[in-house]
């Protein structure tokens, strides 16, 4: 089986934690678990034609800057989420600035942006046009809910998807 | 001229290609760029060959290029040679290294080696048995551990490739522990700040130990239980450099296929190693039992070397307080005790002191040398063996001076006499002085036939029970003839003008002088003095008694016979 790293980078508070959570227990927990440094998880997923993958997840710490996070714990990943929180306008920002560091360092990576907290929607900052150019650059954008698991699947199929297809 | 013109006829009849194949020669032949970098890679080679098997210039030349290449690649990328180098280099590093451990272990050696306990002389034995330095023999005693788990991880990524555990244990997630292990290294190593090249290499928590070995593309982590064994980490290096060597391109072009990574198996499980108590050699009983052995003759001769030391010790103190006897030197010498003593003559025997206490005379080495004691009892009995006084005289010494009372012939007084200056210690000779109450007469002449009596009466003794003054029986008619001859002896004396002093002297049987012997012999002298003045009143007033105890042995005592003739009363008669 093929075996891929795959992490989980945005600032704090977008819910990266709850999405892998969700993701691998298939359960949301009301109670915020804020990451400390790093945390790994591993899903094994059927993609049907392009095989089976299992999928070694670094949840790593959210943090306001990017700069901050060690970039050891980004070497030899195969993939990664960018996720921003839909209710906060400063997060796409945020990760905005991550991409465009881990642009030069990681090009050959795919990635995909995940805009998470859709369950909240009426309460949303940012509009389609606010992340357009991620769509430019190639990026997948993925609108999802840790909590009512909208999009958590296929965000993670996604990205696995591209991965192995990289 | 002709040759030009037969050239010029020649090419004439070249065709087109031959004539461009011609001018090309003719450019390159002309031209100083003849040597193209093209036509020098096709012939440089062939050139580096040649030159190889000819001589070693072109080597020579090559040295300062190539030294000048290798330090330019350490500079820009020191990643890339020390890559290239990792899987021979390693075993270099670790034999100096070994080399290195090994001496300091055998200087530690050296200092347990001086320590002794029933463990360590075990191990003692087993080093000395063996050839196995005795440091490794202490390890292998006291560390005890299992290897239970290995990870194969890509270096990189913290992906596990591949995983052995021992039979009936398993690891939680181990894809898991794989990542989260890498996370926590890259973790401490950033946050100490490690420079490039050093790493986490062992973690601990409880009795677990994480032992992690480093290769350029992946490491090799195992979990322990219990102490590892220094060893465990020379089968970890061996088993990542022989990884690299083998799957070297599996490695470096990782994709995330771990099936191909099966293949490493038979690599990882000589990392399952352990060493556990029933891994522990059973006890061996034959060398136990030679070490106990050993132990036992060795306590028998140290309890043994006490005894007799102890035996030994309260013999000389007996000699040293033995009158006579001077102990100069006493020291072991070969598994015996040498003493040089001074003896005087008349001291007791060696062999008789050395009776009363449990030694051998065998185990002694003994210089005696004879010298004059300046012991009062021995100047006097030098003086009576020399002087030999007759019965009539009595000789006492005291303060350096002689005292003589009593009766003596005039020959006895002008030949012997005057030797008791010639005895050490006698500075002085008195006569008719007054030195003891039984001994104040004067030196006067008595008559023949008194001397005679007298000298009869030294020759009489009699003889009593062992420790008592009752007399043997049989005794009667001896000491009615004593009677007779006492009271001659006071009735011609009388006549004669002359007081006799008739003594009884107790003795007692036995080496020891003590107050118990004393008060035997004084009690035998007074019962006979009691026995001879009874109805007697004119022999009662000549008459005294005293007890000399053991000091005055009539024999030495060598046999029971010898101690009963000591149980006795002899007479001694003075004149006044």
């Amino acid at each position: 089986m093929m075996k891929k790293k795959v992490c989980l980078l945005g600032p704090f508070g977008v819910g990266k934690t709850s999405l892998i959570s969700r993701f691998v227990q298939n359960i949301y927990s009301e109670k915020y678990l804020s990451t400390v440094g790093v945390k790994v998880d591993k899903k094994e997923l059927s993609l049907g034609a392009d095989g089976e993958v299992s999928l070694i997840i670094w949840d790593l710490e959210g943090r306001d800057s990017f700069l901050s996070v060690t970039d050891s714990y980004l070497r030899g990943m195969s993939g990664y989420l960018l996720v921003a929180d839909g209710t906060r306008e400063e997060s796409l920002e945020r990760v905005r600035e991550t991409h465009n560091l881990l642009k030069g360092l990681f090009s050959e990576v795919p990635s995909i942006l995940v805009v998470n907290k859709s369950d909240l929607f009426s309460d949303w900052k940012v509009s389609p046009e606010d992340y357009e150019d991620f769509l430019k650059a190639g990026i997948g954008i993925i609108k999802t809910s840790a909590k009512d698991g909208t999009g958590v699947e296929e965000s993670f199929t996604g990205i696995a998807r591209r991965m192995l297809n990289a | 001229m002709p040759g030009d013109r037969d050239t010029a006829e020649h090419i004439d009849e070249l065709d087109d290609q031959e004539r461009y194949n011609l001018r090309q020669l003719e450019k390159r032949v002309r031209s100083s760029s003849s040597v193209t970098p093209e036509a020098v890679s096709e012939v440089l080679p062939k050139a580096v060959l040649l030159s190889n098997g000819k001589h070693k210039l072109l080597t020579q030349a090559m040295v300062e290029t190539t030294e000048g290449s290798i330090e330019l690649s350490i500079t820009t990328d020191p990643e890339r040679l020390s890559t290239v180098l990792f899987p021979i280099i390693g075993a270099v590093i670790r034999k100096a290294l070994n080399r290195l451990v090994s001496d300091t272990l055998m200087r530690m050696n050296a200092g347990l080696e001086n320590t002794l306990s029933f463990r360590r002389i075990a191990w003692h034995f087993e080093s000395l048995r063996t050839g196995v330095p005795y440091i490794n023999i202490v390890m292998r005693d006291t560390l005890l551990y299992r290897v239970e788990h290995v990870f194969l991880i890509h270096k990189k990524s913290g992906i596990l490739l591949r995983s052995l555990s021992q039979p009936g244990l398993k690891v939680a997630d181990e894809d898991m522990v794989a990542s989260m292990l890498t996370a926590i290294r890259d973790y401490i190593k950033d946050s100490l700040a490690l420079e490039k090249g050093e790493a986490v290499t062992s973690l601990s928590a409880g009795e677990f130990s994480i032992i992690v070995e480093e290769g350029p593309y992946a490491v090799i982590a195992v979990i322990v239980r219990g102490a590892a064994d220094p060893e465990l980490r020379d089968i970890l290096q061996n088993a990542i450099e022989s990884l690299h060597l083998r799957f070297s391109q599996e490695l470096s072009g990782y994709s995330g296929d771990t099936d191909i990574f099966e293949a490493t198996d038979p690599y990882l499980r000589p990392c399952l190693v352990g060493r556990e108590k029933g891994d522990r050699k059973k006890i061996p009983v034959y060398a136990l039992a030679f070490l106990l052995s050993v132990f036992a003759v060795l306590a028998f001769f140290v309890v043994r070397g006490g005894i007799d030391s102890a035996r030994r010790g309260a013999f000389i103190s007996a000699l040293k307080r033995e009158p006579g006897i001077v102990v100069v030197e006493s020291r072991p010498a070969a598994g015996k005790t040498e003493l040089h003593l001074l003896r005087d003559p008349y001291a007791k025997e060696i062999a008789d002191v050395a009776k009363d206490y449990p030694v051998r005379l065998s185990d002694f080495v003994l210089d005696v040398e004879a010298y004059a004691s300046l012991d009062p009892s021995f100047i006097e009995k030098r003086l009576n063996r020399l002087l030999a006084p007759p019965p009539t005289v009595s000789l006492a010494y005291r303060d350096r001076t002689l005292y003589v009372g009593g009766w003596a012939s005039d020959d006895w007084r002008t030949t012997k006499l005057p030797l008791a200056y010639a005895v050490e210690g006698v500075d002085k000779v008195v006569l008719d002085a007054a030195p003891s109450p039984r001994s104040s007469s004067t030196v006067r002449a008595v008559p023949e036939n008194l001397l005679s009596l007298a000298k009869e009466l030294s020759t009489r003794s009699v003889n009593f029970e062992q420790d008592s003054s009752r007399l043997f029986s049989g005794q009667s008619r001896s000491i009615a003839d004593l009677k007779t001859l006492i009271s001659t002896i006071v009735t011609k004396s009388r006549a004669a003008g002359v007081e006799p002093v008739i003594e009884v002297v107790g003795h007692a049987a036995g080496t020891v002088q003590d107050t118990v012997s004393e008060q035997l012999s004084r009690d035998r002298a007074e019962r006979i003095r009691d026995l001879l003045a009874s109805g007697s009143p004119d022999l009662a007033a000549s008459l005294t008694a005293r007890g000399v105890g053991s000091s005055q042995p009539i024999v030495g005592e060598v046999t029971p016979d010898d101690k009963r003739k000591n149980r006795t009363v002899t007479f001694r008669v003075t004149f006044r």
